[in-house]
């Protein structure tokens, strides 16, 4: 990710936010319970470059504690117990993500722990947990990128979230869907994640039936694609792919206005998928296309519960992104439960024996420690995000996008 | 055994002499040292003496290595040291100790000496050791051997510097102002060093500007001016020869006629007058006690031998330095602790040593930058005129670049930047330095019309007979304490005048006089 | 490669020199790379956005506002801090200004939460169109103003009394003082300017692009990288070398494909301090 070459900055303003940070992250979700508590501990990105995520994570997380709590806490050798959360702000830095998970076991005596968004926060807390023989669920971090985090493969950590393949499978099709020249500008950056997703969207496009006649690759620092898109725009392309990060993909769409190139279908991956998006675009944003790792339309048992809950206070945005952590903490807290004790090797029995359809969907692990879920893709229209693929009742596909217009 | 004798045992006695054969040294248009020829036979001390300027530490460092001669031979016993870099140079025996000793300030005093022995003699090491502690013993340095060398005071910081090049091995020591900055005790304890290690058989040559070491110290003494060997002789010799005191006391045939008019004498109240002024740099004292005082219009000369504190005077008049202690009155009013630029308002007007004009600058927006910052165009413009009619030479170069013109020339300018500024007090810090007589003979018949306008000066040179000739009273400086004040008369006589000059009170010379009565316009409280 | 891409790169190259002129002025006259200078370019783009949000203005319309806080921010920071820390030598006033860097991305972390954001104005998505040629209107923008500001500060240096002492103060503020010069009084104003300088490029930035509150390392990377490359002090040489950065950008990207675009620039900037070591014209007049 474009964050390792900051993280020295982010290590020293995280210090000197140190005491109002710890303040945060010493908050516990409950307060008053006496006698033994289950603790259950979490290091997320709260501030810094994944702060968005982080929030949602931290939303999801607690709802998911609350709801074990108000239903009278977890029976564990026979008692029922309430659960506590522990959270810390790890200020979106891999160290002290690895640091904090280290100190939620040792010093807060965490029995389990869940994990923070994105394979580079996520794998240091996972390798930790390893190392503590803690049982550890996570989500946020694409399956394969997570099973690619231990190359001895893991023993205490899980990830549930949507697989990389059928992400660019799903773009693929969602592109698709709005007839075209089939043309397309193929937009990634150098980080990790773009390297590992551009031979993807590659096959997937091709399987479609489209032809990538611009395959853009930059650093992720990019602030000028004049010459991509004077290319593109040469090239006839009116589909446009994208991974990147907010300011990259917000710079790509303003200067595709400016050099009147107006594809009729445009997703940047990742960038789109929040609603900064919408709020530093305005009306260029319109018909744009976004990613949702949940969606109300599954219908999944659950989905009502935390529409009144969760969803009070989250736009259907947010929900999407605090769902599956909300789905990661119910693994966790049902595994206890099921184990009937704390102890590490029984809960990560119980774990590995999840075979539920929850709120996220169904969750089972494979060998490799990883559940599939599924992926859906959205669009914003009038600065909502509405699911167009896999298709739903009521909606319908915004062809060919506003905003570029 | 006595510091001699210990040293004695470190090395054996140099058996190589030094040569130099027609060594000149350019940099850039300017010759450093010119056509210079000299021996230095083993076991010799021989001081180098000569103005600021004249050459002295560039043939040092020249002969360490650490500048190579643009032509000529330098060769020490049957080796040439041409190209040889200065840890070479050092390796064959030849050691320079600085004039500001730079030690690891965190290494203790045996690792630093320690360090050099290592550096100049590796593979020897059994005898370090032994080498080490000999010169921690002949330096007096013994009981300060673990402390960290940045702890040190100045005279243990010379000892320490003047150690280090003995543990280096060196037979033939190269001194370059090494006593600058001692007084009293501490200097007659460095002086007993250095006759030490002169007593151990090894060759020194020296660079000192205070007095003492050279009498005290060295069997011969040649002067250098302009990078030119002018006087070579015993210090007896060297000091009765004409031409001699005629570079460290300027030319009183040469030099300008004295004003027809007579200086103005202060009025009762006088423009500046400084009282018990002490000033200085870090752990250094520059000045002490220090009272004087210059009159509406009077030209003032101060005097005295490098390091005496003149500049120290002038920057401490400008607000550059801070006074310790006593007070600064312009025109009865305090200023000590005014900013330079708020006295600079006021109207005290500086050019400094080294002249410091703005070299990108031109020449016009040189002399504007002086001006006063709230001045109308108009007046801006007026002043200008009138300065280019003081300085009429700066007339035709306003439009070039400053950093192009002659030295001269630039003295000019910083003459001409000073009085923009409309003050009521010029101070000119060496003025003549490093200019030919003509062109000193004109800058002075510019400071008498300077004065004829009502502006008072202050006068600080080496060129005394130059500033005497034209000034209403003197100072003379002598280690930061006033050694006489009153009329110039007196020290156009020059043997009273090498005396307020060379010696000082406490060195032992001569105590100093009592100013002629009904000229005192200042005492010094603490000189003797 | 045609026409559009290299004139865009060389337009985004004036946007470079926009954000680099300020950090230019204050490495000529205090000889300080200003590390917080990305925080002071990113904070106007915050205060900006702060502004169309609050009252509704668009981002040209707070431009005033932003620039007169931006150089009181810097006078006052010159003032009370960064005298006190330069007189204990250039790396305190390195160090003290990296700390005001690190606490300003702390502070917009906090106060506008870390996703990225961008000023909304339609000259963002507006073009221009020459011959067959199309340009970015924003960046045209920039460069004029880049342009402009340059020759007025570089006019005002060379010509006017102002700043004949601000060079004055700037080679030898010893002898400036002498010359009833207040240097800290001149220091504080050229770091005002240098603020304010800070504050039209961040307005800029934040129309043409987006910004987060890390974006500060990158803009100082290719702004300390144009500085160098242009001259020290040269503000000319920072307007040619911001242009030729965009420039060399914009090849590299057409010649290599995206991937090479920052490792060309700094190439650039490498191969200059070898060859050229006072950049490309020289030491300047600061």
């Amino acid at each position: 990710m474009a964050r390792t070459r900051r993280a020295g900055r982010l290590l020293l303003a995280g210090s000197i936010g140190a005491a109002a940070l710890g303040a945060v992250g010493a908050v516990p979700s409950v307060s008053g319970a006496t006698g033994s508590t289950i603790t259950i501990g979490a290091s997320l990105p709260l501030t810094g470059p994944l702060g968005g995520l982080g929030s949602d994570q931290e939303a999801g997380y607690t709802q998911a504690v609350n709801d074990v709590n108000a239903a009278g806490g977890l029976k564990v050798h026979g008692v029922r117990h309430l659960v506590h959360l522990v959270v810390l702000d790890n200020a979106s830095d891999s160290t002290t993500a690895s640091q904090q998970a280290r100190s939620l076991v040792l010093k807060d005596g965490a029995v389990a722990l869940l994990g923070g968004a994105t394979p580079p926060i996520a794998i240091p807390e996972a390798l930790a947990a390893e190392v503590l023989r803690v049982p550890f669920v996570t989500t946020n971090s694409p399956v394969d990128a997570f099973a690619a985090g231990n190359k001895a493969g893991w023993n205490y950590a899980w990830d549930l979230f949507f697989k990389e393949q059928d992400q660019a499978v799903a773009v693929s099709h969602y592109v698709n869907l709005c007839s075209t020249n089939k043309k397309v500008a193929l937009f990634t950056d150098t980080e990790q994640d773009g390297v590992f997703q551009r031979p993807l969207y590659l096959a997937a496009l091709a399987k479609a039936g489209d032809r990538v006649v611009g395959d853009y690759t930059f650093p992720v620092s990019t602030t000028d694609f004049t010459s991509f898109v004077t290319k593109a725009k040469a090239a006839g392309a009116q589909i446009v792919v994208g991974q990147m990060i907010l300011p990259a993909g917000v710079t790509l769409l303003k200067q595709m206005k400016a050099l009147g190139f107006a594809p009729r279908v445009v997703i940047i991956a990742k960038a789109s998928n929040a609603q900064s998006w919408v709020q530093a675009l305005g009306s260029l944003s319109e018909g744009t296309g976004m990613e949702l790792t949940w969606s109300p339309a599954w219908k999944n048992p659950g989905t009502a519960h935390v529409e009144a809950t969760l969803g009070k206070r989250l736009g259907l945005v947010d929900l999407a992104s605090a769902v599956p952590d909300y789905g990661a903490a119910q693994v966790l807290l049902n595994a206890i439960s099921a184990a009937g004790t704390t102890a590490a090797a029984k809960v990560n029995a119980a774990i590995r024996a999840t075979n539920a359809t929850l709120v996220v969907g169904h969750v089972r692990f494979a060998k490799n420690h990883t559940a599939v879920l599924n992926y859906a893709v959205g669009q914003w229209q009038g600065k909502k995000a509405v699911q167009v693929y896999p298709s739903v009742a009521g909606a319908h596909l915004e062809c060919p996008m506003a905003g570029l217009k | 055994m006595t510091g001699g004798d210990r040293l004695a045992t470190l090395a054996p006695a140099t058996s190589e002499a030094l040569v130099l054969e027609h060594v000149t040294r350019r940099f850039g248009g300017v010759v450093a040292t010119d056509d210079l020829s000299l021996a230095v036979a083993p076991g010799e001390a021989v001081g180098v003496i000569g103005p600021n300027g004249a050459g002295k530490s560039t043939l040092l460092r020249l002969v360490a290595g650490v500048l190579q001669p643009s032509s000529g031979t330098i060769c020490y016993g049957d080796r040439s040291l041409r190209q040889l870099p200065p840890h070479d140079v050092n390796r064959l025996g030849v050691g320079l100790a600085n004039q500001i000793p730079c030690p690891f300030r965190a290494l203790t005093v045996e690792e630093n000496l320690r360090v050099a022995a290592t550096a100049s003699r590796a593979g020897r090491r059994s005898s370090q050791k032994g080498a080490v502690g000999e010169v921690l013993a002949a330096c007096q340095l013994d009981a300060l051997a673990r402390t960290p060398a940045g702890q040190l005071g100045l005279l243990d910081l010379k000892r320490l510097e003047l150690g280090r090049v003995l543990a280096s091995g060196a037979r033939t020591l190269l001194l370059d102002e090494v006593a600058a900055g001692l007084v009293g005790k501490e200097l007659t304890a460095a002086i007993e060093l250095i006759r030490a290690i002169h007593a151990s058989g090894r060759s020194l040559v020296i660079v000192e500007h205070v007095q003492r070491v050279i009498e005290e110290v060295v069997d011969r003494v040649v002067v250098l001016d302009w990078g030119r060997l002018i006087a070579d002789g015993t210090p007896g010799e060297v000091a009765s020869d004409p031409h001699v005191r005629k570079i460290y006391l300027g030319s009183t045939t040469e030099g300008a006629p004295r004003p027809a008019a007579p200086a103005p004498t202060p009025r009762a109240a006088p423009l500046l007058s400084i009282d018990g002024l002490t000033a200085g740099y870090g752990s250094l004292v520059a000045l002490s006690d220090v009272s004087c005082a210059i009159g509406e219009g009077q030209i003032v000369s101060v005097l005295g031998a490098n390091g005496a504190g003149k500049s120290t005077l002038a920057r401490a008049i400008s607000g550059h330095v801070p006074a310790r202690a006593g007070r600064i009155l312009w025109r009865d009013r305090p200023v000590t602790t005014l900013a330079a630029h708020e006295r600079a308002r006021l109207g005290i007007a500086h050019s400094p040593e080294g002249r410091r004009i703005f070299s990108e600058h031109t020449v016009r927006e040189n002399l504007l930058l002086g001006s006063p910052r709230r001045a109308s165009r108009a007046r801006r413009a007026d002043r200008l005129d009138w300065v280019l009619e003081v300085l009429p030479a700066l007339r035709r170069l306003a439009g070039r670049r400053a950093g192009m013109l002659s030295g001269g020339e630039q003295q000019m300018l910083a003459i001409g930047r000073a009085l923009m500024a409309e003050p009521s007090l010029l101070v000119c810090d060496e003025l003549s330095l490093g200019l030919a007589p003509a062109i000193v003979d004109s800058l002075y018949e510019t400071l008498l019309e300077v004065q004829r306008h009502g502006i008072a000066l202050l006068l600080i040179e080496q060129n005394t007979h130059r500033s005497l000739a034209i000034s209403g009273s003197a100072y003379v400086l002598h280690r930061g304490r006033v050694t006489y004040a009153g009329s110039p008369d007196p020290l156009l006589d020059e043997a009273f005048l090498a005396d307020r000059y060379f010696a000082a009170p406490g060195a032992g010379a001569v105590p100093p006089a009592e100013p002629p009565p009904g000229q005192v316009v200042a005492t010094s409280h603490g000189g003797s | 490669m045609n026409a559009t891409t290299i004139l865009n790169g060389l337009l985004m190259g004036g946007l470079y020199a926009l954000v680099a002129l300020g950090l230019s002025l204050v490495f000529g006259v205090l000889r300080l790379i200003n590390l917080a200078h990305g925080v002071l370019v990113v904070g106007a783009s915050y205060g900006a956005l702060e502004l169309t949000q609050l009252v509704h203005l668009g981002p040209f319309a707070a431009l005033p506002v932003v620039v007169v806080v931006a150089a009181c921010f810097g006078y006052g920071l010159q003032r009370l801090v960064l005298t006190n820390l330069l007189l204990k030598g250039t790396e305190a006033g390195i160090v003290g200004t990296f700390g005001l860097a690190v606490l300003g991305e702390a502070a917009f972390a906090s106060g506008f939460t870390s996703n990225g954001q961008s000023l909304s104005s339609s000259l963002a998505t507006a073009s221009i169109r020459i011959g067959g040629t199309t340009l970015e209107a924003v960046l045209v923008v920039a460069t004029a103003v880049a342009v402009a500001l340059t020759a007025v500060l570089a006019l005002g240096i060379s010509r006017t009394r102002a700043g004949s002492v601000l060079r004055a103060a700037a080679s030898d503020p010893a002898t400036a003082e002498l010359m009833g010069i207040d240097v800290r009084q001149v220091f504080a104003v050229a770091v005002a300017l240098a603020a304010a300088l800070a504050a039209v490029a961040g307005v800029l930035y934040g129309v043409a692009s987006s910004f987060t509150p890390t974006s500060d390392t990158s803009l100082l990377l290719i702004a300390v990288a144009v500085v160098v490359v242009g001259g020290v002090g040269n503000l000319t040489g920072t307007l040619v070398a911001g242009l030729a950065v965009g420039l060399v950008q914009a090849l590299s990207v057409g010649l290599f494909g995206g991937g090479y675009s920052d490792f060309t620039v700094y190439l650039l900037f490498f191969l200059v301090l070898v060859v050229r070591p006072t950049g490309l014209l020289g030491r300047g007049a600061l």
